[in-house]
């Protein structure tokens, strides 16, 4: 009997032993990170909120994510586990898109209650429009709810600012200004038409120009002086291109961050 | 003086013909070349060549009516009455025809008189495409109009057209132009956190000599100028001197203006051409500010041209459309009349294409 224990305790060492070595990474981490669930966008591992305030946020969020095509999470912990910065939501995406729990177009907000620190990200088509610029931005909006620990409040706003940045269209890009743009470039095309319908003047300088008499006599292209004027470069975040921010999980997912302490 | 040209086969009138570029009998088709035509044909048995006025003096000399009786005098041929050889009836002419047809009996008649002295053209561009040619190339034209109505495309109611010499001034300008400019070139570059933009002044100068040869002014009071400038251009390697069979068989005015009347004209024109003539020599710059630009054209020659044309007269709806054709290249100018449903058509349809490819595009981006 107590061989027969000992050689399962072995054998089940040894397990826990080799079976990490697939992912390294993971191993150094005291916690593993809460796992996704479809269709479940709230994750308080903290337990920042009430049953009533969880109730609410689960169902905003949610409705957020259908306006927008996109999954809005949010995520807290007491617990990270060790990771800091990014690690946690990285992870968190990681695993939900190996499991394929996760909207792989996703916005995501995390609270680490530990290190005081909060993390936005974003992936997929998502980091297009939330770019780690507008990481930053999200995270000035809700940063004085966070400091004084409305938490309610910070997730509703940060659910609120996603929308607003996800479904911002440009001017250029928007229906009514394409349709004038349309009209104008119709009544352009059909103008020209109908000034060339009566002939074009198809003589131009050259035509009568003589070239064996003509061509230049004297010329001079004196140097007189050289001005330079600087400009700083503009910050590259608050460009708000249309790439992500460059960053790259352990999982290979490339997203947008911002983070901050608070 | 009337001119007509007689095949010597059959006494017919004979006319010049574009696709041969000879003289064709009316009656038997015989080919002349119009050298071969330059003397004789006004009248049979004319073998002698005519007196030169230069030759025989005066007998006696006599004061001019003109001087004493301060009453408008006649001109230049005005007033004269030409008389059809063939038929004898009076030829119905303006003071400006210098070639048309007896409208009794339809023989052509240059009148020679008109064009000689002052009033001789140096150069003529023979008509290189003939009526049948030019009617079908007409119609075409009609049919490829993309905003004109649908009954005008069918083009089936010319109500004529007219091969007609229309007199030009060709002018040669020589010239030089001057311009003292500043000018700049900007390159940008990083440097650390900066971008730097690095303005490069240079002083810069161009002196040109220039010679415009053969532009062509319409001497024409009776041609909308804006429409013949847009006949151009004229290949001048089929220039040749003038002779009077060309105009056999076509209609023909002597200019309205003279070289001294249009040189503003062209003045103008070729001043135009110079500007960016001289404009064109300055490169490699990212502006130029000009500090003083002069250009001084002269007038060398100015020749007197006759240029092929076909006038078509187009009836649409009560009113008439006139259009020309470069009689040389085939070149169409005028006004066609615009449907408003075609244009309306082609503005939904670009609009729409326009939108729909916006629409596309947009939906990539977002």
């Amino acid at each position: 009997m107590g061989k027969k224990r000992k050689i399962i305790s072995f054998f089940l060492l040894l397990l826990t032993f080799l079976l990490p070595v697939g992912s390294v990474y993971a191993s150094s981490f005291s916690q593993p990170v809460v796992s996704a669930v479809k269709g479940v966008y709230l994750y308080d591992d903290a337990g920042l909120l009430d049953d009533d305030q969880r109730e609410r946020l689960s169902e905003h969020l949610k409705k957020c994510g259908q306006e927008t095509g996109c999954g809005i999470y949010a995520v807290t912990s007491s617990e990270p586990g060790g990771r800091t910065g990014d690690r946690y939501l990285e992870d968190f995406y990681d695993n939900g898109f190996d499991t394929g729990q996760i909207d792989t177009d996703a916005v995501l907000i995390y609270l680490d209650m530990e290190n005081r620190y909060v993390n936005v990200q974003a992936y997929g088509k998502a980091q297009n429009r939330i770019t780690d610029g507008v990481c930053d931005k999200i995270i000035d909006a809700i940063y004085d709810d966070l400091k004084a620990g409305y938490y309610y409040n910070v997730i509703e706003v940060y659910a609120d600012e996603a929308v607003d940045y996800l479904n911002y269209v440009p001017i250029y890009l928007r229906a009514w200004v394409q349709l004038i743009a349309a009209l104008i470039i119709g009544g352009i095309a059909v103008s020209v038409m109908a000034v060339k319908s009566g002939g074009v003047m198809t003589v131009n300088a050259d035509t009568y120009l003589d070239s064996r008499y003509s061509g230049i006599r004297a010329r001079r292209d004196d140097y007189i002086r050289t001005s330079v004027t600087k400009r700083k470069k503009p910050k590259p975040s608050e460009g708000g291109g249309s790439s992500g921010g460059g960053h790259v999980s352990s999982g290979g997912h490339s997203h947008s961050s911002g983070g901050r302490s608070f | 003086m009337v001119v007509q040209y007689k095949c010597p086969s059959c006494g017919a009138d004979m006319q010049y013909d574009a696709e041969s570029r000879k003289l064709k009998c009316t009656g038997c088709g015989r080919l002349m070349a119009v050298d071969a035509m330059k003397q004789g044909g006004e009248k049979e048995g004319e073998e002698i060549a005519p007196f030169s006025a230069d030759e025989i003096e005066d007998e006696t000399s006599f004061g001019r009516i003109g001087e004493e009786a301060g009453s408008g005098a006649f001109g230049d041929g005005e007033g004269c009455q030409y008389v059809c050889n063939n038929c004898g009836a009076v030829v119905v002419t303006t003071t400006d025809t210098t070639a048309t047809t007896c409208s009794f009996c339809g023989a052509p008649v240059v009148l020679g008189d008109r064009l000689t002295g002052k009033k001789a053209p140096v150069f003529v561009i023979p008509f290189k495409i003939g009526k049948e040619q030019a009617m079908a190339a007409f119609r075409k034209w009609c049919g490829n109009g993309k905003l004109t109505p649908k009954d005008f495309m069918t083009a089936d109611r010319i109500k004529n057209i007219t091969g007609m010499y229309v007199p030009f001034w060709l002018f040669d300008m020589e010239g030089t132009g001057e311009a003292d400019c500043t000018a700049t070139r900007v390159r940008t570059y990083s440097q650390g956190e900066y971008i730097c933009t690095e303005t490069k002044y240079y002083h810069v100068y161009r002196r040109l000599n220039m010679v415009y040869s053969k532009v062509p002014v319409d001497a024409s009071e009776k041609m909308n100028d804006e429409m013949m400038d847009k006949l151009e251009p004229f290949s001048y390697s089929e220039l040749a001197p003038f002779e009077m069979p060309y105009l056999a068989g076509y209609l023909a005015e002597q200019y309205n203006y003279d070289d001294k009347e249009l040189l503003p004209r062209v003045t103008e024109r070729v001043k135009r051409y110079a500007s960016q003539y001289l404009a064109s020599t300055i490169t490699g710059y990212s502006t130029v500010t000009y500090n003083h630009k002069e250009i001084r054209l002269n007038p060398v020659n100015a020749r007197y041209t006759l240029l092929p044309v076909w006038m078509v007269c187009y009836d649409y709806r009560d009113s008439e459309h006139i259009f020309a054709m470069n009689g040389q290249t085939g070149k169409i100018v005028g006004k066609p009349p615009l449907s408003n449903k075609k244009i309306a058509l082609w503005f939904t349809g670009i609009s729409a294409a326009a939108f729909a490819v916006m629409r596309l595009v947009s939906m990539f981006l977002v």
